[in-house]
């Protein structure tokens, strides 16, 4: 499976390739993208089976690019992993058709809870 | 009665270190706020802002050591970019802020994070005071942690 990493911090995206390793997903192949915009373009081109991204980003911000993917009818699988996690947040992440919301600082076994399920389906 | 809402030294202690021990797996202890300030030690400073039904601004100030220390220990390698540190610190902060944001009234907006870095140098969130600040220590380095809320 592919799974796109999508957040403007390139520590980040290394932090979340080595959690993704960590929590035993380092089978899948992964992509990365630095925005929502980059990354609409790139989800058009590669297909990925999972996009991990963060939500407060400049160029488009994650739930932008959720709402612009479902817009197009693509129901690939999205999951946030960002900073911010208030009731609010995971609200209109779930409404916008988020399957989970990671909060940031995570661990493997976060992870692990989270995607096992998503790739699983 | 109402109160208004406040973070403290406890969640600022419990947020930042989460931080150092599940993202830079590196050590943390309290410090001395004069140390931060010593004369003629390069120091690097980043901030986000909160907007919304909570105004104010979270700030990690700390020496250039420790901020490369920290770049290091997130992307694994002794070897850094003056972006890559810039990229890191501005992470740190952002983590933190997201944190803190969670625990004030919303809705409200987290700003993307802002770095300064010099010698001898002041920053200023105008219109803010301090709420609460808390010293650490970090790889023999020092740093600082302040959460500023807006005056009206």
């Amino acid at each position: 499976m592919k799974i796109m990493i999508v957040d403007d911090s390139k520590a980040m995206r290394v932090i979340v390739m080595r959690t993704l390793r960590q929590a035993g997903f380092g089978d899948h192949a992964m992509t990365e993208a630095a925005n929502g915009a980059e990354a609409l373009k790139m989800i058009q081109e590669q297909g990925p089976d999972l996009v991990l991204s963060d939500w407060n980003m400049p160029e488009m911000s994650g739930i932008e690019l959720l709402r612009h993917l479902r817009a197009r009818n693509n129901s690939v699988r999205f999951g946030f992993i960002t900073s911010e996690s208030s009731a609010e947040m995971h609200k209109t992440a779930t409404d916008a058709g988020a399957l989970f919301l990671i909060t940031k600082p995570f661990t493997p076994e976060a992870f692990q809870s989270a995607l096992t399920p998503v790739l699983a389906g | 009665m109402h109160s208004e809402p406040s973070i403290g030294p406890t969640e600022i202690w419990q947020l930042t270190e989460t931080v150092w021990s599940a993202i830079l797996n590196l050590d943390l202890a309290e410090g001395a706020a004069e140390t931060s300030h010593r004369s003629g030690i390069r120091v690097m400073t980043s901030c986000v802002q909160i907007t919304g039904a909570w105004d104010g601004a979270v700030v990690v100030r700390c020496t250039e050591d420790l901020a490369k220390r920290c770049a290091s220990a997130m992307f694994s390698t002794d070897s850094t970019t003056p972006a890559e540190v810039r990229d890191a610190l501005g992470e740190i902060v952002n983590m933190i802020g997201g944190n803190v944001k969670s625990l004030l009234p919303g809705p409200s907006k987290l700003s993307l994070p802002a770095i300064a870095e010099g010698i001898d140098y002041q920053m200023s969130v105008p219109g803010t005071r301090v709420m609460s600040e808390v010293s650490f220590r970090s790889q023999g380095q020092p740093m600082q942690v302040t959460v500023l809320v807006r005056v009206d």
